[in-house]
């Protein structure tokens, strides 16, 4: 059975590409908008990975990464964290909160997000 | 004579742009001038009351506080009296014969500021993320149509969307060296060391910018002792920056099937000497004072590439000099370019 992955990202066209690069791969694809939006969807169902973006509408990435880490069903989810923000201060912050890797936006394309998709999901 | 000496200084004092307050030796105000009293909104009656009154007064109490504690050890404190109130303030003991006869504390109003540099700050954290949004929206759209995944592309339409795809990689290094560059005025150049080797830091930037070397048919020469060479302690990534700078700046500034020789050597023991020599273009003698000041570019190098920030090369001496390190060139215009750092080993 293929992996299913959640995608939450607010901006239209990046969640597009990566969404397309991902279903291109086999993957099993959900997104979601907004944080909130993306806790519910993890609450419903079963995913095996999480890509998720910092800046976003009402609750940020940061706190949907620590709810998600509370929750001891969601806890064991990989949660890859995928931001254009990317100072040291919220690059410690992101990986002590528990993402298992942090990429920033501008510096990978589509493929290398799913190279290290591959590798996350093959752990 | 001494009497309007004495008014003389009362007179600068008073005038000083500066605010200014004396205490006697057992912390009673003896003395304010009008700049003191217009951030302050000091009163005469303060004038010789003790400390314990002086407490009692609303807006006397973060400088009271002051007064009480480490007073002698102070300078240059940024002091929050209230929230739109903010005052870099020093004080000096005042001594005669080794006996303690008052404090003298004089201060600045910073508040503008300081919201301002707070301004400043965020506004380029922000910047920097809003730009760097839409770049890699393109980025992305245009690697996947590269990658041929949307469908077949003629040979021209490859090249060009690669000239796209490095003019925006282009894009994205200015935005973060002007991050850098926010950080080194912060003061927050390193943020964690540790020890590690140049040799591995210089293969890694290599692999980073081996495509380049080859396209540019750039000879190529690394020369590295035969023993390895100790570990320096370090920010890595900030170190890895440094020699991508240079190294960036070898091949862009180096006309095709150019010659890049890159060296590194221990000096007696106590530190390592980087050197990268390229034969391109060269930095013109009148420029050279310039050349690691922030934004500054030579013009022979707006030449070739009209895009740079100008910030590459004062990103990199603001890292070495913060390792205790020194950078420093050699350069004739038109015959090439040396550029040489030390790292100094501590055992």
């Amino acid at each position: 059975m293929s992996a299913k992955i959640l995608i939450i990202e607010d901006e239209p066209f990046l969640r597009k590409v990566i969404s397309d690069e991902c279903r291109e791969k086999g993957y099993f694809v959900e997104e979601a908008i907004e944080g909130k939006e993306g806790l519910e969807k993890l609450k419903k169902e079963k995913f095996d990975l999480v890509l998720l973006d910092l800046l976003l509408p009402g609750i940020d990435g940061f706190e949907v990464l620590a709810q998600i880490k509370k929750d001891p069903e969601l806890s064991k989810t990989p949660v890859l964290i995928l931001s254009n923000l990317g100072q040291k201060e919220e690059i410690e912050k992101g990986l002590k909160l528990g993402a298992v890797d942090y990429l920033i936006k501008a510096h990978v394309t589509p493929s290398e997000i799913l190279e290290k998709i591959e590798k996350i999901l093959a752990r | 004579m001494e009497d309007k000496n004495l008014i003389r200084f009362k007179i600068a004092l008073e005038k000083l742009p500066q605010g200014i307050i004396i205490l006697d030796e057992r912390k009673r105000i003896i003395f304010f001038n009008q700049k003191a009293q217009e951030i302050l909104n000091l009163r005469e009656d303060f004038l010789f009351k003790e400390i314990e009154e002086i407490k009692e007064i609303e807006e006397l109490k973060p400088i009271s506080e002051i007064f009480e504690k480490e007073i002698f050890k102070i300078f240059g404190k940024e002091i929050k009296i209230k929230e739109d109130l903010i005052l870099r303030l020093s004080t000096f003991e005042l001594k005669e014969d080794q006996e303690e006869i008052g404090t003298l504390i004089f201060f600045s109003d910073i508040t503008r500021e300081v919201s301002l540099e707070r301004l400043k700050k965020e506004f380029i954290a922000l910047a920097a993320h809003q730009l760097r949004t839409p770049i890699s929206a393109a980025q992305w759209g245009i690697s996947k149509i590269l990658e041929e995944k949307i469908g077949p592309l003629n040979s021209k339409q490859k090249s060009y969307l690669e000239e796209i795809l490095q003019t925006l990689q282009r894009l994205v290094k200015i935005i973060d060296d002007l991050l850098h560059t926010t950080k080194i005025e912060e003061g927050k150049i390193l943020e964690k060391t540790q020890k590690f080797s140049l040799e591995a830091i210089v293969d890694y930037v290599l692999s980073l910018l081996g495509s380049e070397i080859a396209k540019k048919k750039i000879n190529l020469e690394v020369n590295k002792p035969f023993n390895p060479l100790p570990p320096i302690q370090m920010d890595v990534e900030k170190i890895k920056l440094v020699v991508q700078n240079l190294l960036d700046n070898a091949i862009k500034y180096t006309r095709e099937s150019g010659r890049i020789v890159i060296s590194l050597e221990e000096r007696s023991g106590k530190e390592i000497l980087f050197s990268i020599k390229d034969n391109g273009i060269g930095i013109p003698e009148k420029e050279k004072e310039r050349i690691f000041t922030k934004f500054f570019r030579a013009e022979n190098a707006q030449k070739v590439e009209p895009s740079g920030s100008g910030l590459g090369l004062y990103v990199a001496k603001n890292i070495i000099e913060a390792h205790g390190g020194k950078i420093w060139f050699e350069s004739k215009e038109g015959k090439g370019t040396a550029f040489y750092f030390t790292l100094p080993i501590i055992i």
